[in-house]
């Protein structure tokens, strides 16, 4: 019975086949599988975190109060001598910094959950932390020379590997932090921020950070 | 007749032939956009002619009118013409590759503004707003004059453009966070004034409820305010994206609630100083591929904004 109730439904599929059928080109074809077979701009960036992103940050990460002072004197003169920006004109200014502090504050209620970090010890914060999962801004992506608009196919996908990087921060940096216990705690962390305008307020996001031991 | 009109043809080819030779005194550059009714690409056509002229250039001013098929004709009249560069703002992405590759292989550079194409190494420069950047600005705005919460419309640019769907993608990535802004209806008005007017009225129709309007553009926030003001919806939150001088006259009645200003302007100048050193040095000396910034534009700030620039 299902042999006899199967045989039509294939003739059926058949023709439906052949009728819907198409003529591509063999060119069109493997045009098509190229691009199916290449991997997202997304995926190339999250296989850079570990082997190129972390050790960039590192190596070239300046103390976060000596650009922060030179950032808010001089703008463009902080830019050229400790940022890194791939357009010229009409874009801000990335700087890869270290620091080390206490939280005085931290809001974790928001998805977009930041931590007020004090640097210099006056007790009052100096910058904010990113601490997601809500990641915002693309100061990541843009503070790696190695990667670059031009490498990708549009703007979309250059969004998309801003994305990847924000992602990857959370997941393995952010995630697993003591949220709820961080403030009086002292952190070390390197990372990037991004400058519109020196007046503008730092917001850091990290790419590695550690939380000391609380001091019993 | 015929040989009278045989005499004109020569009499034609003569003249243009003299023309031409004074041509290489003050070279031509082709400055070819969507069509000045929407005045973002007025402005960028003027920016660009006024930089052209005041570099010693000639300028050719076109508009392809959204049409790919045209604006393949418009780049053959331009390698006709002599020109010796062309600035353009493209007919979609992936129809516009083939014309700007035609270019190339003429030998005339092309440098791209506001829309990207999908390849790289086609055309000497692509400058372009960062719109993601800019849609987050819009959304982040946007959430907070709606409070957070409440249903709404998005109204999206036309979908062979790029930047329709960046621009989406940046609004989401913001508003999508907050789970109490719901979005009851997405529809093309493809950047059009009119054809936002008629979405506007049928979105309100059917979603008489919603708070407010986030859109792609600011000609297609114009239509929808106009048809939420004939319907007496002025309470309807709206924010557009471009920074044109009529959002902000709106802005500034407390209409349209806010925009974001694309340095559309500056960025055609900008490519056509990138042609001139091409031109002079073979290089541009920059990336093929620039994104500009993008600057909220609400009632704090609406009176510095002037034909898409604004003034410190």
């Amino acid at each position: 019975m299902t042999r006899v109730a199967l045989i039509p439904c294939l003739f059926a599929a058949l023709l439906a086949g052949v009728a819907g059928c198409k003529i591509i080109k063999t060119q069109e074809l493997a045009a098509r599988a190229e691009a199916d077979a290449k991997p997202t701009a997304a995926a190339n960036a999250a296989g850079l975190w570990d082997g190129k992103v972390v050790p960039y940050v590192e190596e070239k990460a300046a103390p976060f109060a000596d650009v922060a002072a030179a950032a808010k004197a001089n703008l463009n003169e902080a830019g050229a001598k400790y940022g890194y920006r791939e357009a010229g004109e009409g874009a801000p200014w990335n700087f890869v910094t270290r620091l080390s502090g206490t939280v005085t504050a931290a809001n974790t209620q928001s998805r977009a959950a930041t931590a007020d970090v004090d640097i210099d010890g006056d007790g009052k914060p100096d910058v904010t932390v990113q601490l997601g999962p809500v990641i915002k801004g693309t100061s990541i992506r843009d503070a790696l020379p190695f990667v670059s608009f031009t490498q990708v196919k549009n703007q979309i996908e250059f969004a998309d590997v801003a994305k990847s990087f924000n992602t990857a921060t959370y997941e393995k940096v952010l995630k697993n932090l003591p949220r709820d216990a961080l403030v009086g705690r002292r952190i070390e962390a390197a990372g990037v921020f991004t400058l519109r305008s020196a007046s503008e307020k730092l917001l850091f996001t990290p790419v590695t950070l550690r939380v000391e031991a609380p001091q019993s | 007749m015929l040989k009278k009109l045989m005499l004109t043809t020569v009499a034609a080819a003569v003249f243009s032939l003299g023309s031409m030779a004074a041509a290489t005194a003050a070279d031509l550059i082709a400055i070819i956009t969507p069509s000045h009714d929407n005045p973002f690409f007025k402005a960028e056509a003027e920016g660009a002619a006024a930089k052209a002229k005041e570099l010693g250039f000639e300028t050719l001013v076109l508009v392809h009118d959204d049409d790919a098929n045209k604006q393949s004709q418009l780049f053959d009249t331009a390698i006709a013409r002599g020109a010796k560069a062309i600035i353009l703002d493209n007919a979609g992405a992936a129809a516009t590759t083939a014309a700007v590759q035609k270019a190339k292989d003429a030998k005339i550079p092309s440098f791209l503004i506001d829309r990207e194409i999908n390849e790289t190494g086609v055309a000497v420069s692509q400058i372009v707003s960062n719109n993601y950047q800019g849609a987050q600005l819009g959304a982040e705005e946007f959430v907070k004059l709606m409070g957070e919460k409440g249903p709404y419309a998005e109204l999206v640019g036309r979908e062979a453009d790029t930047n329709a769907g960046i621009r989406s993608g940046g609004y989401h990535d913001v508003i999508d966070q907050y789970p109490d802004l719901k979005l009851v209806a997405k529809q093309s008005a493809n950047w059009s004034q009119t054809e936002a007017f008629e979405k506007m009225q049928t979105i309100l129709q059917a979603n008489p409820e919603i708070k407010g309007v986030i859109s792609g553009n600011d000609t297609m926030a114009m239509g929808a305010w106009a048809a939420l003001e004939a319907a007496g919806r002025t309470d309807v939150i709206v924010v557009g994206f471009d920074g044109s001088n009529d959002v902000r006259d709106s802005i500034k009645k407390g209409g349209i609630k806010a925009t974001v200003l694309q340095p559309a302007y500056r960025q055609a100048q900008l490519a056509v100083e990138q042609a001139k050193q091409y031109l002079d040095t073979g290089k541009t000396g920059v990336e093929e591929k620039q994104l500009m910034d993008c600057v909220l534009i609400n009632a704090d700030n609406a009176d510095k904004l002037e034909t898409f620039a604004l003034k410190d």
